[in-house]
């Protein structure tokens, strides 16, 4: 039996306080009486209780009353009412007050022994329940990261050994997989935590712009530069520098950075004074770095100091293990945003979403949910509340047998070289009469002639 | 096990019990290894009776216990065939002074249902009364209720599924059992 389950008895009998306390130790319990009304209360704001024993009929404040307010100040407690008579109509207002059970004195010992262990038992599952939920939450998520595939944990694993050195990293992955969320769970697990995460999107800005962003300017440097401004490597000196979609950057940018790497000092543009900064550089691309450095688009050595670390971001389709534990971690994020109360997915729901391509990755899947939550009414996410169930998108996914591959292939081909079959046969690489066997099979037809 | 004078000292309430004492009073040698004294029959307890309840009051029985344990006596144990309550309680097989002294014992519940010793597949009532008498006596070697099913100290729910425990204490509760003995004898006055 559990030892630390508190019981609180309340009675004005001191016969009872003591006897009840005295046998309550020897059962495990740890145990404090008080003789009245007030007293439980003052003890109930005191300290927290699983269970009290209280008696129904007492002078002063009454046992019902008692009740109530205990009630009002700690409704997890479990209130068991002690009664000397057994009166029904006392008793009945005792339970539709929230009291657990009632007692008639003098106890049967075996009624009273089974009734509190029942108690404990429920609390003690229903705290074990609470904790395991958490755990298994923790468990699966890092930092708002979500995932227990495979592919994600080693994510997270990776994560947390290279948080704390201060190697450079390169996150990739497709768009809408969580680069961004990588790069923060990086910084604020890492000794660098309390000071700035600067976070910069190299798509977002022209080059030039870009350059004076992340390097500052002086005063005059150029026109319109009415004051001098700290770059985002000034800003996040001591901390983390993020820098999104690095493969967008121009050649003339690249070299800048890649000095930045090497010396650790850089001046702002129409600036002399060489400033040093301490920062740690986090990058992340959606594109082939190194495809494009066999392009001769993006610079080998700025390469290799970037991707000292990878971490590579697993596309959606290719965890979709983790769409279901996603799913309810944005209904949960969502539920608090709208107000809303939405427990669980159809499983037809659920089935479609585990059957999407989410091109768009978690980022499409969250904006999915959040649509969801804000159309939806009730408890159930249904197929309805998804956009991608729509029959006219449904005909431009993607086909599922090969004939419709070949078919729509074909008609794509033919439409593209004005129905010049000769020259269409040639790409596909059949000859003509199987060509137009094909298009009599699909019945298809040059939709500029026959109009 | 190393004989001492200290002794468990069995006194009898009335003689309805006489017939099982000799039977108790090996299964206590056996378990606690201590000498064990069978004092002579003090009667029923007609000074704990209650006279509304018409039961017997096993504080009180415990009190009188208390005051007359005889010298050397390490624990004194009442046994008796009546009815027994405590002022909570409507009514318990037995009550012990936790970590303390004096223990008393009733067999009138452990009968069962229908206070019935003869019923079909009932174990004799001595076998309930050695087990009740040993688990009593282990409250006062400091020993709570124990979480394994077959130890004596484990808290039965009816008398009848008292019978499937064992009528000796498992591994932890025996060393802790001992422990608290040698403290008695050792270091407690006498």
């Amino acid at each position: 039996m559990r030892e630390d389950a508190k019981i609180l008895i309340v009675d004005d009998e001191p016969l009872i306080r003591l006897s009840l306390t005295e046998w309550l130790k020897e059962e495990n319990y740890l145990t404090h009486a008080v003789e009245d009304g007030p007293g439980a209360l003052a003890a109930v704001q005191r300290e927290p209780w699983d269970i009290v024993l209280l008696d129904l009929k007492m002078p002063g404040m009454d046992g019902v009353d008692v009740l109530k307010e205990v009630k009002k100040l700690a409704p997890e407690i479990t209130v068991i009412m002690m009664t000397a008579y057994a009166s029904v109509a006392s008793s009945v207002q005792a339970m539709k007050e929230g009291a657990y059970d009632y007692i008639v004195k003098p106890f049967d010992v075996q009624e009273l022994t089974v009734l509190l262990k029942r108690i404990v038992e429920h609390k003690q599952l229903v705290s074990e329940n609470i904790l395991l939920r958490k755990r298994l939450t923790e468990q699966y998520e890092y930092e708002n990261i979500v995932g227990k595939s495979a592919p994600m944990q080693s994510v997270f694993e990776l994560i947390g050994t290279v948080a704390d050195t201060s190697a450079t990293v390169l996150i990739t992955g497709e768009t809408g997989t969580g680069k961004e969320l990588v790069a923060r769970a990086i910084h604020t697990n890492s000794s660098r935590r309390y000071s700035p995460f600067i976070a910069v999107s190299c798509s977002a800005l022209p080059d030039t712009l870009l350059e004076s962003e992340l390097f500052g300017y002086e005063k005059g440097a150029f026109t319109g530069a009415e004051r001098t401004k700290k770059g985002r490597f000034e800003l996040a000196h001591s901390g983390t520098l993020f820098l999104d979609e690095i493969g967008d950057i121009n050649m003339k940018t690249q070299v800048k950075l890649l000095r930045v790497l090497q010396e650790r000092s850089f001046r702002r543009l129409g600036g002399s004074e060489l400033i040093e900064v301490d920062v740690r550089l986090i990058t992340a691309t959606n594109r082939d770095l190194m495809k494009m450095v066999e392009q001769g688009t993006f610079r080998s050595d700025l390469y290799y100091r970037l991707n000292v670390v990878n971490i590579h971001l697993p596309p959606l389709r290719e965890r979709r293990e983790d769409i279901p534990l996603l799913v309810s971690h944005f209904l949960a994020k969502y539920n608090l945003e709208f107000n809303k109360k939405f427990e669980r997915v159809r499983s037809d729901a659920l089935n479609m979403m585990l059957d999407y391509q989410w091109a768009g990755n978690v980022r499409e899947l969250e904006n999915v949910i959040e649509r969801a939550v804000v159309i939806g009414q009730g408890t159930e996410i249904a197929p309805e509340h998804l956009p991608f169930c729509r029959t006219d998108v449904e005909a431009g996914a993607e086909p599922r047998t090969l004939e419709e591959m070949e078919r729509r292939h074909i008609e794509k081909m033919l439409a593209q070289n004005q129905w010049n079959i000769a020259g269409t046969a040639r790409i596909l690489g059949i000859d003509r009469t199987t060509l137009h066997k094909k298009i009599k099979k699909y019945d298809l037809r040059d939709s500029a002639r026959t109009e | 096990m190393k004989q001492t004078n200290r002794s468990i000292v069995i006194v009898p309430f009335g003689g309805e019990i006489a017939e099982y004492l000799a039977d108790v009073a090996e299964s206590l040698y056996e378990q606690f290894g201590l000498p064990i004294r069978i004092e002579e029959d003090r009667g029923l307890p007609a000074f704990a009776l209650d006279p509304v309840r018409q039961q017997y009051n096993s504080n009180v029985i415990l009190k009188e216990l208390l005051g007359s344990c005889p010298p050397g006596g390490l624990k004194i144990l009442g046994i008796t065939a009546v009815d027994l309550f405590s002022p909570i309680f409507a009514y318990i097989f037995g009550e012990a002074q936790f970590n303390g002294r004096g223990a008393v014992v009733s067999s009138y519940r452990l009968r069962g249902a229908g206070n019935n010793p003869d019923a079909k597949g009932c174990p004799p009532l001595v076998s309930r009364l050695e087990k009740e008498c040993l688990h009593e006596l282990g409250h006062t070697f400091g020993l709570r209720h124990c979480s394994d099913p077959n130890c004596l100290m484990h808290y039965s729910i009816g008398v009848e599924c008292a019978d499937r425990k064992f009528a000796f204490f498992c591994p932890a509760c025996r060393d802790l059992m001992l422990w608290h003995m040698a403290s008695d004898l050792f270091l407690k006055p006498c």
